[in-house]
């Protein structure tokens, strides 16, 4: 059942436009304008062109907002008017959001992936291992769905859930040092190197690619996957109270 | 043979009893209307027989199976149409069927020629490649009521499936479920539209403030109020005086006005009416009269006191 609900759910996915425009077209359109006022420019921390990290900071933080889609399906097919027809089905809904949280994570870190091959293929862009990529990918598309779904399983307002859910990723954003830097010292620091999805993401995918931080890079693979699994034990926790 | 049975079952959302030691059968076979004003707890006693929420006492057996024991199976076997429109917006009206079909157990050919049988059904064949966001309101009824007929259920239960649509797209509803009944379902038809309930109901229960107040057939119900006739007269100069008078004819239940019409509820046998237009010729002329036999309508209102569309639907 999980697949052949996966399967419609595919589908709706692929209806949705505005999706798919916000998680892959608008992230290419934002590389390529942005990539090419920085030109031929390196990164002079990194040792990497700017084009490079660019389009890395931007695949990563369109990730943080994938999950409005597991945020949209589960409030729409389990917590709205549907819910009545869900329910009088021979079908735990329980299963019905992990169809939509799994098939979710898998597409958002498909569109991601299309992001990164083609600003590989295009741009020239040193994604280093592709694999590894696909883990992070994974890893945080993941922990990105299950977050929204547990906001919107723990909230009673779920216009509010998305509205946590959207200034998570923005504060995410922020402290990775996107917009403005952060402090090298301090909590701030540590919060800005190790505690936000997105700065883990970056972590190894710049260990992979400079050589350098290679333990910081495993380090947040790590603390991605754990943070994943612990996000999952409370939305399984949470939806069992709400969806049974 | 009972297809469902409903013993004692008492539900309460807080300190507000919504179903109060509530009883009901639903025969095999049978189309039973479900009437009852806002708040009366039909769309509450639906929701615990379809197996959605849990009641605080009381059994119900479906199919001769306990409900809480045999969930699963039973659910298998029913069909629930719901009030809102509970469809798949991003999935074509084919697909919406074959993913319900799906969640029933039917699989590959089995399950589209199903799914192509049900669409005739319901006169949506042309439109099995489209999206239900292209459809009026009434084919997205048609719809609704699709993904609950795919399965074939024995037990099909309809919750006010023809709000807010057009005469013509009821018609074709109601012919649907009268389609139904004779295939051989069993259908628990909730509304509140008098008429319906009169046109496909072999079988009627009213509820109000979480109790079953009465149930039978239509000449049943009718019956028990049959000691009231409706008179009917359009008088020249309705004034109070002559409402006062025909009030204090012996027999006369109630006398009220609306414009120029005086509706007077009397004791059948009492030779009201022609008392009635005695009065109202000295009173000054009467245009026109009509006296009526008690409806569906007026069962409900004695037994209620209120009218069916006060306030809506729950």
């Amino acid at each position: 059942m999980i697949l052949r609900s996966s399967y419609f759910m595919l589908k709706r996915m692929l209806r949705g436009y505005v999706g798919l425009v916000m998680l892959t077209v608008l992230p290419l359109a934002l590389i390529t304008v942005l990539g090419l006022i920085a030109g031929n420019g390196v990164d002079e921390k990194l040792g990497i062109p700017i084009m490079d990290g660019i389009a890395i900071t931007m695949v990563f933080a369109t990730q943080l907002f994938g999950g409005n889609y597991s945020m949209e399906y589960i409030i729409s097919d389990l917590l709205s008017s549907n819910k009545w027809r869900m329910n009088s089905l021979p079908y735990n809904s329980s299963i019905h959001a992990f169809a939509i949280v799994l098939s979710c994570t898998i597409f958002t870190a498909l569109q991601g992936l299309v992001i990164v091959l083609f600003t590989q293929w295009v741009y020239g862009v040193n994604w280093g291992n592709i694999g590894l990529v696909i883990v992070v990918l994974l890893a945080l598309s993941t922990l990105s769905h299950l977050a929204f779904v547990v906001l919107v399983l723990w909230m009673k307002n779920h216009k509010t859930a998305g509205n946590v859910s959207t200034w998570l990723g923005l504060i995410s954003i922020v402290l990775a040092g996107v917009w403005f830097p952060m402090p090298e010292t301090g909590i701030l620091s540590v919060i800005s190197t190790y505690g936000n999805p997105l700065s883990l993401s970056q972590n190894a995918v710049y260990a992979i690619i400079t050589g350098d931080g290679i333990s910081r890079g495993i380090v947040s693979v790590v603390i991605l996957i754990a943070s994943s699994l612990l996000m999952g034990i409370v939305a399984t926790y949470l939806g069992r109270r709400k969806l049974a | 043979m009972a297809i469902a049975h409903m013993k004692n079952i008492v539900k309460r959302y807080g300190a507000n009893l919504v179903l109060d030691h509530v009883d009901l059968d639903i025969a095999e076979g049978e189309i039973l209307g479900l009437l009852g004003p806002n708040g009366a707890g039909k769309t509450t006693l639906i929701h615990a027989l379809a197996g959605l929420i849990s009641i605080d006492t009381g059994d119900i057996q479906i199919f001769n199976k306990q409900q809480k024991s045999n969930l699963m199976d039973i659910k298998r076997q029913i069909g629930l149409v719901t009030q809102d429109i509970t469809i798949f917006g991003d999935l074509t009206a084919r697909e919406n069927l074959e993913f319900f079909g799906g969640i029933y157990g039917l699989r590959g050919k089995e399950l589209k020629e199903r799914v192509d049988e049900t669409l005739r059904f319901v006169g949506l064949t042309e439109y099995s490649g489209k999206l239900p966001t292209k459809f009026s309101g009434g084919m997205m009824r048609r719809l609704n009521i699709a993904c609950a007929l795919v399965h074939r259920p024995k037990f099909l239960i309809m919750d006010e499936p023809t709000v807010g649509i057009d005469p013509q797209s009821r018609n074709h509803i109601l012919e649907t479920v009268r389609k139904l009944n004779r295939q051989g379902t069993t259908i628990l038809y909730t509304t509140h539209y008098m008429e319906e309930v009169q046109a496909i109901a072999s079988r009627v229960v009213i509820m109000d403030q979480g109790h079953v107040i009465a149930q039978g057939t239509i000449e049943e119900l009718v019956e028990k109020i049959q000691h009231e006739e409706k008179i009917k007269l359009e008088v020249m100069e309705p004034t109070e005086a002559l409402l006062e008078k025909l009030r204090r004819i012996d027999g006369v239940k109630d006398v009220s006005l609306r414009g120029k019409e005086i509706l007077i509820i009397s004791r059948v046998g009492a030779g009201n009416l022609d008392r009635a237009l005695s009065v109202a010729k000295e009173a000054g002329g009467v245009r026109s009269v009509n006296a009526e036999k008690p409806t569906l309508e007026d069962v409900f209102l004695t037994l209620t006191g209120k009218s069916l569309r006060d306030g809506g639907e729950e």
